[in-house]
Protein backbone atom coordinates (compact mmCIF):
# COMPACT_ATOMS: atom_id res chain seq x y z
CA UNK A 1 0.00 0.00 0.00
CA UNK A 2 3.14 2.36 0.86
CA UNK A 3 4.13 1.63 -2.79
CA UNK A 4 1.36 3.77 -3.90
CA UNK A 5 2.39 6.94 -2.08
CA UNK A 6 5.75 6.08 -4.10
CA UNK A 7 6.40 10.14 -5.83
CA UNK A 8 8.13 10.39 -9.00
CA UNK A 9 10.37 13.38 -8.16
CA UNK A 10 12.63 15.21 -10.81
CA UNK A 11 15.42 14.01 -9.23
CA UNK A 12 14.10 10.18 -9.11
CA UNK A 13 13.32 10.33 -12.92
CA UNK A 14 16.60 11.66 -14.10
CA UNK A 15 18.42 9.33 -11.71
CA UNK A 16 16.50 6.35 -13.91
CA UNK A 17 16.84 8.08 -17.01
CA UNK A 18 20.56 8.29 -16.24
CA UNK A 19 20.85 4.33 -14.98
CA UNK A 20 21.73 5.07 -11.67
CA UNK A 21 18.98 3.28 -9.83
CA UNK A 22 18.80 -0.43 -9.60
CA UNK A 23 17.53 -3.01 -7.81
CA UNK A 24 14.12 -2.65 -6.12
CA UNK A 25 14.06 0.90 -6.73
CA UNK A 26 14.16 0.35 -10.18
CA UNK A 27 10.80 -1.59 -10.23
CA UNK A 28 9.61 0.70 -8.60
CA UNK A 29 9.93 3.78 -10.59
CA UNK A 30 8.70 1.74 -13.81
CA UNK A 31 5.57 1.03 -11.87
CA UNK A 32 5.27 4.63 -10.75
CA UNK A 33 6.09 5.62 -14.26
CA UNK A 34 3.66 3.47 -15.88
CA UNK A 35 0.72 4.98 -13.85
CA UNK A 36 1.87 8.33 -14.73
CA UNK A 37 1.63 9.87 -18.16
CA UNK A 38 3.25 13.02 -17.47
CA UNK A 39 6.41 11.34 -15.94
CA UNK A 40 6.50 9.11 -18.84
CA UNK A 41 7.05 12.71 -20.97
CA UNK A 42 9.43 13.81 -18.76
CA UNK A 43 11.53 10.75 -19.41
CA UNK A 44 10.80 10.72 -22.63
CA UNK A 45 11.80 14.74 -23.12
CA UNK A 46 15.58 13.57 -21.81
CA UNK A 47 15.16 11.22 -24.76
CA UNK A 48 15.17 13.47 -27.04
CA UNK A 49 17.68 16.46 -25.42
CA UNK A 50 20.23 12.99 -25.39
CA UNK A 51 19.86 12.42 -29.01
CA UNK A 52 20.20 16.23 -29.93
CA UNK A 53 23.39 15.57 -27.46
CA UNK A 54 24.47 12.98 -29.64
CA UNK A 55 24.42 14.91 -33.02
CA UNK A 56 26.90 17.26 -31.24
CA UNK A 57 29.12 14.44 -30.05
CA UNK A 58 29.05 12.68 -33.17
CA UNK A 59 29.72 15.99 -35.55
CA UNK A 60 32.71 16.40 -32.81
CA UNK A 61 34.51 13.31 -33.53
CA UNK A 62 37.57 12.98 -36.05
CA UNK A 63 37.16 11.35 -39.31
CA UNK A 64 40.01 8.47 -39.77
CA UNK A 65 41.58 10.89 -41.90
CA UNK A 66 41.84 13.45 -39.21
CA UNK A 67 42.50 11.20 -36.42
CA UNK A 68 45.47 9.98 -38.64
CA UNK A 69 46.63 13.77 -38.81
CA UNK A 70 46.26 14.44 -35.36
CA UNK A 71 48.51 11.41 -34.21
CA UNK A 72 50.69 12.43 -36.96
CA UNK A 73 50.93 15.87 -35.23
CA UNK A 74 51.52 14.52 -31.74
CA UNK A 75 54.34 12.03 -32.70
CA UNK A 76 56.18 14.89 -34.05
CA UNK A 77 55.83 16.57 -31.07
CA UNK A 78 56.93 13.81 -28.42
CA UNK A 79 59.58 13.24 -30.67
CA UNK A 80 60.88 16.72 -31.20
CA UNK A 81 60.68 16.73 -26.99
CA UNK A 82 61.61 13.34 -25.75
CA UNK A 83 60.79 13.02 -22.22
CA UNK A 84 64.25 13.30 -20.88
CA UNK A 85 64.44 14.14 -16.90
CA UNK A 86 65.31 17.96 -17.85
CA UNK A 87 62.33 18.19 -19.48
CA UNK A 88 59.97 17.61 -16.48
CA UNK A 89 58.83 20.30 -14.27
CA UNK A 90 59.20 17.64 -11.59
CA UNK A 91 62.96 17.26 -11.89
CA UNK A 92 63.05 21.07 -11.80
CA UNK A 93 61.30 21.24 -8.58
CA UNK A 94 63.43 18.85 -7.24
CA UNK A 95 66.43 20.64 -7.95
CA UNK A 96 65.30 23.61 -6.75
CA UNK A 97 64.46 22.22 -3.20
CA UNK A 98 67.75 20.52 -3.39
CA UNK A 99 69.78 23.80 -3.89
CA UNK A 100 67.84 25.92 -1.22
CA UNK A 101 68.24 23.17 1.43
CA UNK A 102 71.91 22.69 0.20
CA UNK A 103 71.93 26.99 0.52
CA UNK A 104 70.23 26.83 4.21
CA UNK A 105 72.53 24.38 5.67
CA UNK A 106 75.64 24.82 4.10
CA UNK A 107 75.72 27.65 2.30
CA UNK A 108 77.60 31.07 2.74
CA UNK A 109 74.29 32.30 4.83
CA UNK A 110 75.62 29.92 7.91
CA UNK A 111 78.48 31.20 7.87
CA UNK A 112 77.88 35.13 7.75
CA UNK A 113 75.15 34.73 10.40
CA UNK A 114 77.32 32.40 12.61
CA UNK A 115 79.22 34.11 15.78
CA UNK A 116 81.94 30.61 15.49
CA UNK A 117 85.25 31.03 15.14
CA UNK A 118 85.99 29.36 12.40
CA UNK A 119 90.25 28.28 12.48
CA UNK A 120 91.25 29.00 9.23
CA UNK A 121 95.17 27.84 9.50
CA UNK A 122 97.37 27.22 12.68
CA UNK A 123 100.85 28.59 12.93
CA UNK A 124 102.72 26.42 15.28
CA UNK A 125 106.31 25.89 16.22
CA UNK A 126 105.69 22.86 18.15
CA UNK A 127 106.91 20.02 16.55
CA UNK A 128 103.65 18.10 16.91
CA UNK A 129 99.88 19.12 17.82
CA UNK A 130 96.46 17.81 17.68
CA UNK A 131 93.24 19.38 16.85
CA UNK A 132 89.95 17.73 17.90
CA UNK A 133 87.08 18.36 17.77
CA UNK A 134 84.58 16.22 19.83
CA UNK A 135 81.23 15.65 18.78
CA UNK A 136 79.80 17.51 21.75
CA UNK A 137 77.08 19.81 21.88
CA UNK A 138 78.68 22.79 22.21
CA UNK A 139 80.81 22.10 19.51
CA UNK A 140 83.80 23.38 21.19
CA UNK A 141 87.03 22.51 19.30
CA UNK A 142 90.57 21.88 22.21
CA UNK A 143 93.50 22.16 20.27
CA UNK A 144 96.21 20.00 22.09
CA UNK A 145 99.73 21.38 22.07
CA UNK A 146 102.79 19.66 23.04
CA UNK A 147 106.05 20.36 23.14
CA UNK A 148 107.35 16.35 23.19
CA UNK A 149 108.81 16.95 19.70
CA UNK A 150 111.58 19.82 21.13
CA UNK A 151 112.25 17.62 23.97
CA UNK A 152 112.25 14.23 21.55
CA UNK A 153 115.11 12.39 19.74
CA UNK A 154 115.39 15.76 17.49
CA UNK B 1 47.73 -27.77 -34.82
CA UNK B 2 48.45 -25.28 -31.90
CA UNK B 3 45.31 -23.75 -30.72
CA UNK B 4 45.79 -20.11 -32.27
CA UNK B 5 45.80 -17.32 -28.73
CA UNK B 6 43.14 -15.07 -28.40
CA UNK B 7 44.87 -11.64 -27.60
CA UNK B 8 42.98 -9.88 -25.14
CA UNK B 9 43.68 -5.80 -25.43
CA UNK B 10 46.06 -4.82 -23.04
CA UNK B 11 45.21 -2.94 -19.91
CA UNK B 12 45.47 0.54 -19.65
CA UNK B 13 47.79 0.39 -17.07
CA UNK B 14 49.41 -2.17 -18.85
CA UNK B 15 49.96 0.66 -21.72
CA UNK B 16 50.48 3.89 -19.74
CA UNK B 17 53.56 1.53 -18.00
CA UNK B 18 54.68 0.68 -21.36
CA UNK B 19 54.40 4.57 -22.26
CA UNK B 20 56.66 5.80 -19.04
CA UNK B 21 59.57 3.13 -20.31
CA UNK B 22 59.56 4.98 -24.02
CA UNK B 23 57.01 3.24 -25.81
CA UNK B 24 55.40 5.39 -28.26
CA UNK B 25 53.86 2.66 -29.99
CA UNK B 26 52.00 1.74 -26.54
CA UNK B 27 50.93 5.70 -26.29
CA UNK B 28 49.55 5.30 -30.03
CA UNK B 29 47.30 2.46 -28.43
CA UNK B 30 45.93 4.70 -25.74
CA UNK B 31 45.55 7.46 -28.41
CA UNK B 32 43.70 5.60 -30.61
CA UNK B 33 41.24 4.14 -27.85
CA UNK B 34 40.39 7.82 -26.36
CA UNK B 35 40.64 10.12 -29.23
CA UNK B 36 37.28 9.69 -30.32
CA UNK B 37 35.71 9.82 -26.91
CA UNK B 38 38.12 13.15 -26.45
CA UNK B 39 37.11 14.72 -29.94
CA UNK B 40 33.66 14.61 -28.59
CA UNK B 41 34.35 16.25 -25.28
CA UNK B 42 36.37 18.66 -26.77
CA UNK B 43 34.35 19.63 -29.65
CA UNK B 44 31.22 19.70 -28.05
CA UNK B 45 33.03 22.38 -25.22
CA UNK B 46 33.98 24.62 -27.51
CA UNK B 47 31.97 26.20 -30.09
CA UNK B 48 34.98 26.09 -32.75
CA UNK B 49 35.47 23.02 -35.02
CA UNK B 50 39.28 23.94 -36.26
CA UNK B 51 40.09 24.18 -33.41
CA UNK B 52 39.22 20.64 -31.87
CA UNK B 53 42.02 19.33 -33.78
CA UNK B 54 44.84 21.51 -32.08
CA UNK B 55 43.08 21.16 -28.38
CA UNK B 56 43.19 17.46 -29.03
CA UNK B 57 46.46 17.04 -29.71
CA UNK B 58 47.30 19.42 -26.88
CA UNK B 59 45.51 16.86 -24.62
CA UNK B 60 47.54 13.91 -25.83
CA UNK B 61 51.07 16.04 -25.56
CA UNK B 62 49.98 17.19 -21.43
CA UNK B 63 48.76 13.43 -21.20
CA UNK B 64 52.09 11.94 -21.94
CA UNK B 65 54.17 14.99 -20.34
CA UNK B 66 52.51 13.95 -16.95
CA UNK B 67 51.95 9.99 -17.47
CA UNK B 68 54.22 9.46 -14.29
CA UNK B 69 51.77 11.41 -12.17
CA UNK B 70 49.27 9.19 -13.09
CA UNK B 71 48.82 6.75 -9.84
CA UNK B 72 46.30 4.25 -11.20
CA UNK B 73 44.27 5.89 -7.91
CA UNK B 74 41.49 6.27 -10.90
CA UNK B 75 40.99 5.12 -13.96
CA UNK B 76 42.98 6.02 -16.91
CA UNK B 77 40.25 7.91 -19.16
CA UNK B 78 38.97 9.94 -15.82
CA UNK B 79 42.27 11.19 -15.74
CA UNK B 80 42.34 11.54 -19.02
CA UNK B 81 39.15 13.62 -19.16
CA UNK B 82 40.28 16.10 -16.61
CA UNK B 83 43.51 17.19 -18.78
CA UNK B 84 41.08 17.77 -21.62
CA UNK B 85 39.02 19.76 -19.24
CA UNK B 86 41.41 21.59 -18.36
CA UNK B 87 42.75 22.12 -22.20
CA UNK B 88 39.55 23.31 -23.09
CA UNK B 89 39.13 25.70 -19.95
CA UNK B 90 42.79 27.05 -21.33
CA UNK B 91 41.57 27.11 -25.07
CA UNK B 92 38.49 29.17 -24.03
CA UNK B 93 40.38 31.83 -21.91
CA UNK B 94 42.58 32.42 -24.21
CA UNK B 95 40.03 32.46 -27.01
CA UNK B 96 38.11 35.49 -24.34
CA UNK B 97 40.91 37.23 -24.27
CA UNK B 98 41.26 37.32 -28.16
CA UNK B 99 37.85 38.09 -28.97
CA UNK B 100 36.96 40.25 -26.62
CA UNK B 101 36.61 43.54 -28.59
CA UNK B 102 34.39 41.07 -31.29
CA UNK B 103 30.80 40.85 -30.10
CA UNK B 104 29.07 36.99 -30.87
CA UNK B 105 26.35 37.14 -32.78
CA UNK B 106 23.48 37.04 -30.46
CA UNK B 107 21.83 34.00 -29.47
CA UNK B 108 18.77 34.69 -29.79
CA UNK B 109 19.00 35.61 -33.55
CA UNK B 110 20.53 32.01 -33.86
CA UNK B 111 17.46 28.91 -34.73
CA UNK B 112 14.97 31.46 -36.43
CA UNK B 113 16.02 29.43 -39.57
CA UNK B 114 14.10 27.20 -41.31
CA UNK B 115 15.40 23.29 -40.19
CA UNK B 116 12.49 21.71 -41.35
CA UNK B 117 14.11 20.16 -44.32
CA UNK B 118 14.44 16.43 -43.26
CA UNK B 119 14.87 14.43 -40.35
CA UNK B 120 18.04 14.16 -38.21
CA UNK B 121 20.41 11.42 -39.03
CA UNK B 122 18.54 10.51 -42.65
CA UNK B 123 21.13 9.16 -45.26
CA UNK B 124 20.49 11.78 -47.74
CA UNK B 125 22.86 15.57 -48.60
CA UNK B 126 19.82 17.10 -46.44
CA UNK B 127 19.58 14.88 -44.16
CA UNK B 128 23.36 15.36 -43.16
CA UNK B 129 23.62 19.01 -43.98
CA UNK B 130 20.12 19.13 -41.41
CA UNK B 131 22.10 16.99 -38.98
CA UNK B 132 25.02 19.17 -39.21
CA UNK B 133 23.07 22.18 -38.40
CA UNK B 134 21.48 20.91 -36.06
CA UNK B 135 24.56 19.64 -34.22
CA UNK B 136 25.39 23.36 -34.17
CA UNK B 137 22.50 24.87 -33.23
CA UNK B 138 22.93 22.71 -29.85
CA UNK B 139 26.50 23.31 -29.96
CA UNK B 140 25.46 27.19 -29.31
CA UNK B 141 23.19 26.17 -26.99
CA UNK B 142 25.40 24.42 -24.92
CA UNK B 143 27.57 27.21 -24.93
CA UNK B 144 24.90 29.50 -23.47
CA UNK B 145 25.46 27.09 -20.13
CA UNK B 146 28.05 27.57 -17.77
CA UNK B 147 31.27 26.00 -18.05
CA UNK B 148 30.96 23.68 -14.79
CA UNK B 149 26.93 22.89 -16.30
CA UNK B 150 28.24 22.34 -19.70
CA UNK B 151 30.77 19.90 -18.40
CA UNK B 152 28.54 17.61 -16.69
CA UNK B 153 26.48 17.98 -19.26
CA UNK B 154 28.92 16.49 -21.69
CA UNK B 155 30.82 14.38 -19.86
CA UNK B 156 27.22 12.58 -18.83
CA UNK B 157 25.15 12.50 -22.70
CA UNK B 158 28.86 12.66 -24.91
CA UNK B 159 31.17 10.55 -22.88
CA UNK B 160 28.40 8.74 -21.21
CA UNK B 161 30.29 8.60 -17.76
CA UNK B 162 28.38 7.62 -14.52
CA UNK B 163 27.86 10.25 -11.95
CA UNK B 164 30.43 8.85 -9.59
CA UNK B 165 32.91 9.24 -13.17
CA UNK B 166 31.84 12.81 -13.32
CA UNK B 167 32.18 13.60 -9.88
CA UNK B 168 36.07 12.14 -10.11
CA UNK B 169 36.51 14.27 -13.64
CA UNK B 170 35.21 17.74 -12.04
CA UNK B 171 36.41 17.29 -8.19
CA UNK B 172 32.80 17.91 -7.07
CA UNK B 173 30.55 15.76 -5.08
CA UNK B 174 27.77 13.15 -6.96
CA UNK B 175 25.04 15.65 -5.13
CA UNK B 176 26.37 18.43 -7.12
CA UNK B 177 26.57 16.45 -10.28
CA UNK B 178 23.03 15.57 -10.13
CA UNK B 179 21.81 19.04 -9.52
CA UNK B 180 24.18 20.55 -12.12
CA UNK B 181 22.89 17.94 -14.86
CA UNK B 182 19.14 18.71 -13.73
CA UNK B 183 19.57 22.73 -13.77
CA UNK B 184 21.70 22.17 -17.48
CA UNK B 185 19.04 19.85 -18.87
CA UNK B 186 16.37 22.26 -17.98
CA UNK B 187 18.20 25.52 -19.28
CA UNK B 188 19.19 23.81 -22.10
CA UNK B 189 15.38 22.42 -23.13
CA UNK B 190 14.63 26.10 -22.60
CA UNK B 191 16.62 27.15 -25.24
CA UNK B 192 16.18 24.66 -27.79
CA UNK B 193 12.50 25.18 -27.45
CA UNK B 194 13.03 28.66 -28.15
CA UNK B 195 15.23 27.99 -31.09
CA UNK B 196 12.29 25.45 -31.80
CA UNK B 197 14.47 23.02 -32.21
CA UNK B 198 12.97 21.17 -29.61
CA UNK B 199 9.04 20.86 -29.00
CA UNK B 200 7.39 22.94 -26.43
CA UNK B 201 6.53 20.79 -23.08
CA UNK B 202 3.23 19.31 -23.69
Amino acid sequence: MADRKFELTEEIIQRYYDCEVHGQERSRIEEALAADPASEEKLARYGRLSELMQLVGEASEADEFTARRNWREISARLKAKPRSLLLRPRFWVSVAAAAVFWLFFYGPFEKAQSNELVIESIDCTYASFMLIQPETETGHTIIWLSDSGKNGSQ
Amino acid sequence: MPEAKVQQPEEDEQLVSQALAGSQNAFRKLYDRYQKKICGLVGSMINSPEDTGDIVQEVFIRAFGSLDSFKGASSFYTWLYRIALNATTDFRRKQARRSQSVPEQPLSEIGRGELQVAAPGEETPEGELYSKELAALVRKALGTLGKEHREVMVLREINGLSYAEIAEVTGVTIGTVMSRLHYARKKLAETLQRWKVLDQEG
